[in-house]
């Protein structure tokens, strides 16, 4: 797990660090170096699910096309980018999309 | 010429004079409404506040009819995906992104971007070519 923020690892649930379950990196998941001491480069999956859609688009590219991740997962939450990204072989999940459609199928039910 | 920029921080603003002056035509995104406000009292009405990575902001851009795009802010990830947009989702024929962080360089011409503009490592570029020229007063000698 990656993130610019120290304190953010405070919020996960107390032993997840200490007991090996993650290993916390401070680092700019932005970058290509930061990404590779997280050894991105050897990961199955990548995630990027920070509260930025630029920054989490940037993030995925890197891990999809220089550190050739298989699966790359991005949190999109414009929802007119989308298609792009996936063009891009991006899987996108979007906050925005999901609600309005479990909205939409409350709705009709 | 329709050229879309993104930025009127002092790049994308200087740029736009410059543009305007050649007689091409000029749209400047930025999300900042003071930054707007000055580029329309230099050049007039060519300015959109907004979020450049939003497809909608491109749109009132008018992207769609952009002969070319830059990526002038200071945030890399903005510049990316906006000419990422401009390209794929708008057809812009030609993407020109500002480099702020020299790592970025080639990762941004691996995903397509067409021309990159490396500020950092061109200003520090010239900075050591004008340090190795000058003879450098040994501090020593100064006391």
């Amino acid at each position: 797990m990656i993130d610019l923020d120290p304190a953010a690892f405070s919020l996960l649930p107390a032993g997840m660090i200490n007991d090996g379950h993650v290993v916390a990196i401070v680092g700019d998941g932005t970058l290509e170096s930061d990404l590779r001491k997280s050894s991105t480069q050897d990961a199955e999956v990548f995630v990027a699910v920070s509260g930025k859609d630029a920054r989490n688009a940037l993030s995925a590219q890197i891990a999809k096309h220089v550190l050739q991740v298989k699966t790359v997962i991005c949190r999109v939450n414009d929802p007119a980018s989308k298609e792009m990204y996936e063009q891009f072989g991006i899987v996108t999940v979007s906050a925005t999309a999901l609600v309005t459609d479990m909205i939409l199928r409350a709705a009709r039910s | 010429m329709y050229v879309v920029i993104l930025g009127a921080g002092k790049v994308g603003f200087a740029l736009a004079c410059w543009l305007v002056a050649s007689d091409h035509e000029v749209a400047v995104i930025d999300w900042d409404p003071s930054r707007c406000a000055a580029l329309e009292d230099e050049l007039g009405g060519i300015s959109v506040v907004g979020d450049g990575t939003d497809a909608g902001v491109l749109a009132r851009a008018g992207c769609n009819r952009a002969d070319i795009f830059v990526g002038a802010s200071g945030v890399d990830e903005d510049n990316l995906i906006a000419c990422q947009l401009a390209r794929h989702r708008f057809g812009a024929l030609k993407t020109i992104s500002l480099v702020n962080i020299p790592e970025h360089e080639a990762l941004f011409a691996l995903l397509g971007i067409d021309v990159t503009v490396n500020a950092t490592d061109m200003i520090g570029g010239r900075l050591r070519e004008e340090l190795s020229g000058a003879a450098i007063l040994d501090l020593g000698d100064m006391r």
